[in-house]
């Protein structure tokens, strides 16, 4: 089962090492990450997508929780968030093909962002279903190399992660509470 | 002032009185100040890093506060890790100050660097890597509080060797704000009424419940607790390894310790109860790998300051997110509140005392003692109220299970680790922390090799710890495995040494005897308790795998 988990964190120096340093130590599995600075500069997100059953999901918020460098720790309702992934893919392409490639971008809403005579460069924003399938569209041609960001999510609506029940308090001494129930 | 002196001034602030380390180069400035405060702070310094770790890690466990170990930079550092990772298995509260190179060489490589922030992630609760004297100041104000505060564990503090000899005006203002301000440690969080309540109305329809303590209940002074709980509820009470001691060895309510040496009666119980209460304990495969928590429409009620533990390995049907004492606190109140009082006790057979009995030993060889006397000799021969550490191996399990142990003594023993060498270091520390009381130290024939560098520690401070080594000629709980699983092919775990125990402590400047029998053994025991001496006992026996 994908999972979705917001991490609110310290925007600081070796905060993203101790987070994920935790989740391999404790053998949990990272299918996405992604990490940026949020309204509050002192703040960064993590999002991480994690296939996990509901026992190391409940695992995974406290051990996380417990880290002195973490605020708040959510796990997004599969049914009520927005999810994007940004991907750059670089295809070979000469003239003759330039025609067709720039039709399969049309249809998948790609950007073309750099193009030379030998290549073209195509940003797509998106869930992973559809980058797979412009991907998929675009290997005949020769796939030169390709970068994702990682998914970023958030609620919809006005629900938000200050809302979540599991908050911490950074560097107060009291790293080690959760408050709230489950 | 300087980073180092503000180092100081702030752990004598916080009321360290002795802190453990070994000096090194981009400590220097650390040790000109604990040297100019020296009045005020005193500094052991042992054989290796390593058994300062430890000796902070004893300290602790006997203060019930946050010890202190420091080292310098490279081998320095990394010779702490194993303690650091022992103190964070046992939830014991450490600070550890490391010193690192100047900010400005860190990533090149430069001598005695290494990145031990990197290297201890997943064995501090938290740690920071000083570069400024901002940060330095965050540190000194957060680390005893992280260390203490919820369930214990280790911090380390790692600072440039500029940071350190260089001056700041913030130092004298955190000195001055920390002489005004209040250093109150933060209460822990009062158990939630509705958890209280479903916990109590499962016990309370449970017939035949049992209570496992661990060392959570331990370290909370949930005894009387414990106690008054088991007499409401005619519950049995089991101990896990870190749990010992909780309850007095002869509570009528005690059954002994489950886990490897587990007590039969521990063991029946198990298997006939139809609901557990665990206080404080953490299910580690070692004391629960071989139960089972649930079959049988068993109900499990879980009992822990860390919601992280809470479901981590076995599901329970309620649980109590809180200080172990104050949860069986509030649960005796509800039950009395619902008119629970004083059940009959189950199981109704009387419990049988394994206390002395060790079965099926082979027979003795002349000079070799009965490991049934020994444990009983040391006992009524060191008093009340002692200090008692073990190694890890099969002594350790021994010592657990068959020296008689109350709630008044001290047990220091590495649980979750499993650390040999562990002993001698954590005697020391906790011996300096109470000088008033006996430390009595078990050791097997290995683990005592690994550390016993830590004898010149003792002989240096005169510290009167009694080392009682069982040898057995064995590292005896692996033979025991090769034994079972490799067809008796015992690779590398015969120690043919021929190392003779009382030379050895001679040459340290430490009395050194071998005893033939218990009764040597209890005389060797009375003589250095009341000579308030070091000693190192020599006791040839035999101790069964399990």
């Amino acid at each position: 089962m994908l999972k979705t988990i917001s991490i609110l964190v310290d925007n600081e120096a070796g905060v993203l090492a101790r987070v994920t340093n935790l989740f391999s130590r404790r053998g949990f599995n990272i299918d996405s990450l992604a990490v940026g600075t949020t309204d509050d500069p002192s703040v960064s997100r993590i999002t991480v997508r994690v296939d996990c059953d509901d026992r190391v999901l409940r695992q995974i918020i406290f051990q996380v929780g417990k880290l002195v460098c973490v605020h708040k720790v959510k796990v997004l309702d599969d049914n009520a968030l927005v999810t994007r992934e940004l991907t750059l893919i670089k295809v070979r392409c000469g003239q003759k093909e330039r025609g067709e490639i720039l039709d399969i971008a049309g249809v998948f809403r790609a950007r073309v962002v750099d193009l030379t005579p030998e290549a073209l460069t195509v940003e797509l924003t998106g869930d992973g279903g559809k980058t797979n399938a412009l991907l998929d569209m675009l290997r005949p041609y020769g796939v030169l190399e390709m970068a994702r960001t990682g998914i970023v999510a958030l609620d919809r609506g006005t629900a938000s992660i200050s809302d979540t029940p599991y908050e911490f308090n950074a560097d107060s001494g009291e790293g080690n509470t959760a408050k709230g129930n489950d | 002032m300087n980073g180092a002196e503000y180092i100081v001034r702030e752990l004598i602030l916080s009321g360290t009185r002795t802190v453990f380390g070994y000096p090194g180069g981009t400590v220097v400035a650390l040790y000109d100040a604990l040297y100019r405060h020296r009045r005020e702070i005193r500094h052991i310094r042992t054989a290796a890093e390593q058994g300062a770790a430890f000796a902070a890690d004893g300290y602790a466990r006997a203060t019930g506060r946050f010890g202190v170990c420091i080292a310098t930079s490279g081998p320095g550092a990394t010779n702490l890790v194993t303690g650091i990772a022992n103190a964070f298995m046992d939830s014991v509260p450490l600070i550890c100050i490391t010193g690192n190179v100047d900010h400005h060489l860190i990533g090149t490589d430069s001598f005695q660097e290494v990145d031990i922030v990197g290297m201890t992630l997943g064995v501090t609760k938290h740690s920071w890597a000083v570069r400024s004297p901002e940060l330095l100041v965050r540190a000194m104000k957060n680390a005893p509080r992280l260390a203490d505060c919820g369930r214990p564990g280790p911090v380390l503090i790692d600072v440039a060797r500029d940071v350190l000899e260089g001056e700041s005006a913030l130092y004298d203002e955190a000195i001055n704000a920390a002489r005004s301000g209040d250093n109150a440690a933060t209460a822990s969080s009062d158990p939630v009424p509705s958890q209280v309540e479903e916990a109590g109305m499962l016990l309370n329809a449970s017939r035949r419940p049992l209570i496992i303590c661990g060392g959570g209940a331990h370290r909370s002074g949930a005894g009387p607790a414990i106690s008054k709980l088991a007499k409401q509820l005619g519950a049995p009470v089991c101990a896990t390894l870190m749990g010992l001691g909780t309850l007095a060895s002869d509570d009528p309510s005690y059954l002994g310790l489950v886990g490897a040496m587990a007590s039969p009666a521990a063991l029946r119980a198990l298997k006939e109860c139809d609901l557990i209460l665990t206080a404080g304990a953490r299910f580690s495969n070692r004391s629960a790998g071989s139960v089972d928590f649930t079959g049988g429409g068993k109900k499990l009620i879980q009992i822990d300051s860390d919601s992280a533990e809470i479901n981590k390995i076995v599901r329970s049907d309620a649980y109590i997110e809180a200080d172990a004492r104050e949860a069986l606190e509030a649960l005796s109140v509800w039950l009395r509140a619902h008119e629970v009082e004083d059940r009959r006790p189950w199981p109704d057979e009387a419990r049988a005392s394994d206390g002395a009995a060790i079965d099926s030993r082979p027979p003795l060889k002349r000079g070799y003692i009965d490991p049934a006397e020994i444990f009983g000799a040391v006992r009524r021969a060191a008093g009340k109220s002692v200090i008692v550490a073990t190694d890890v191996g099969l002594h350790q399990l021994y010592t657990a299970r068959y020296f008689p142990l109350e709630p008044e003594d001290l047990f220091l023993t590495s649980g979750g680790l499993g650390t040999m060498g562990y002993g001698l270091g954590a005697a020391l520390g906790a011996q300096l922390a109470e000088p008033d009381r006996t430390a009595i130290l078990f050791t097997g024939d290995g683990s005592f090799m690994m550390n016993m560098n830590e004898l010149v520690t003792a002989a240096e401070h005169k510290l009167p710890v009694i080392i009682v080594v069982l040898k057995n000629g064995q590292l005896g709980m692996v033979h025991e495995l090769q034994r079972k699983e490799c067809g008796r092919r015992y690779s590398a775990t015969v120690l043919r040494q021929n190392v003779s125990i009382p030379k050895l402590a001679g040459a340290f400047g430490l009395k050194g005897v071998r005893v033939h029998s218990a009764e040597e053994l209890g005389a060797a025991v009375r003589e250095a308790v009341a000579a308030k001496t070091a000693a190192v006992i020599e006791v040839r026996t035999y101790l069964k795998g399990c």
